[in-house]
């Protein structure tokens, strides 16, 4: 697996726990344990999202670094390409 | 993949209950030339596009049609507020009401539920932007239609908003095919040049697998680059693609 997938299969686990967590949470809105992980999800995902995105570019059209003058929002490969591209 | 946003794009804030709009405005909702239809057919078509421009156009203007979806919607819904069983018989609205209460469904204005056959997917990038085109002024004046029939300014107002958008996204298509048509092949004049036959640029996966109805129209057995079709097959299957072992727990 190269750097890119194993950055971005973080992003996945992290942001797969958040999607999990959240829709358990929407049923038991009280529930501490669960609140707990939710913030503790949040936190490790902001920080694979932005370990990836520093190295291969914006996850988000909202977070495309401009300093590059370039909107590589754009660029290759997209999601559905496979990750062999 | 999609995250939501917890608000309308643009506000809808409706005082008064009005069924007879309610059953025309849902037309955007579920119609030939509405919201729900427009996305789902860019979300659909952005995998036959072999140009990164075109794959972020029709990637980012299929998820706004989303929230167009919504907005839609929260117009019905506040439309259909706290009705008597007089404004329900008197407005025409009984026939969606004994079906669907006042849930939101997906349907024409007509009744016709919503359908894939109103959208098309065809493979062929110029095809599909002309149609994402023509969809683009059909739900245009579909609004014109909706603003000549409504009076009350808190529907107007976020049709006016959609309304503009639909103009907005047909220059966008317009982008989308004059890079689509550049980049096939700018001296193209009838811009008839299906992409299928073509290999896309740089670390691009072909639109479709070698030996698999590649051959170009020349019927030699080469695409439009000179490239045998057949020797692709190594460069395309390396035997580091397996997927990765989930097994670890």
């Amino acid at each position: 697996m190269n750097e890119r997938e194993t950055l971005l299969n973080r992003v996945r686990m992290y942001d797969f726990a958040l999607v999990e967590v959240i829709e358990f949470l929407d049923g038991h809105p009280n529930n501490s344990a669960a609140l707990a992980y939710y913030s503790k999800m949040r936190t490790a995902f902001d920080k694979a999202a932005s370990d990836y995105e520093d190295q291969f570019g914006p996850l988000t059209a909202r977070e495309v670094d401009t300093r590059s003058g370039n909107w590589n929002w754009i660029n290759d490969p997209w999601p559905w390409e496979g990750a062999d591209n | 993949m999609w995250s939501y946003d917890k608000r309308l794009q643009y506000p809808v804030n409706i005082k008064n209950p009005n069924p007879q709009l309610a059953k025309i405005v849902i037309t955007q909702l579920g119609g030939p030339d509405g919201e729900l239809g427009a996305s789902m057919r860019y979300l659909n078509q952005r995998y036959a596009m072999p140009y990164k421009e075109g794959k972020a156009i029709l990637t980012d203007i299929g998820t706004e049609e989303l929230a167009h979806m919504e907005m839609i919607s929260a117009i019905v819904y506040q439309l259909t507020r706290n009705l008597t069983r007089e404004q329900i018989l008197e407005s025409g609205f009984a026939p969606y009401f004994v079906d669907h209460t006042t849930g939101i469904y997906p349907q024409a204005a007509s009744g016709m539920p919503w359908s894939a056959a109103t959208i098309q997917s065809t493979g062929d990038p110029i095809a599909d932007l002309f149609e994402d085109l023509a969809a683009e002024q059909k739900a245009r004046l579909t609004y014109d239609n909706l603003l000549r029939l409504i009076d009350d300014p808190d529907v107007r107002d976020p049709i006016k908003f959609l309304r503009a958008r639909e103009i907005v996204h047909f220059q966008r298509f317009g982008d989308a095919l004059t890079n689509l048509q550049h980049n096939l092949d700018a001296k193209n004049y009838y811009a008839f040049n299906p992409a299928i036959d073509i290999r896309p640029p740089q670390n691009n996966r072909l639109p479709m697998r070698p030996g698999n109805g590649m051959n170009n129209m020349n019927g030699s057995g080469m695409n439009s680059n000179g490239i045998n079709n057949n020797e692709m097959s190594e460069e395309f299957a390396p035997p580091e693609l397996q997927p990765p072992n989930m097994q670890s727990r």
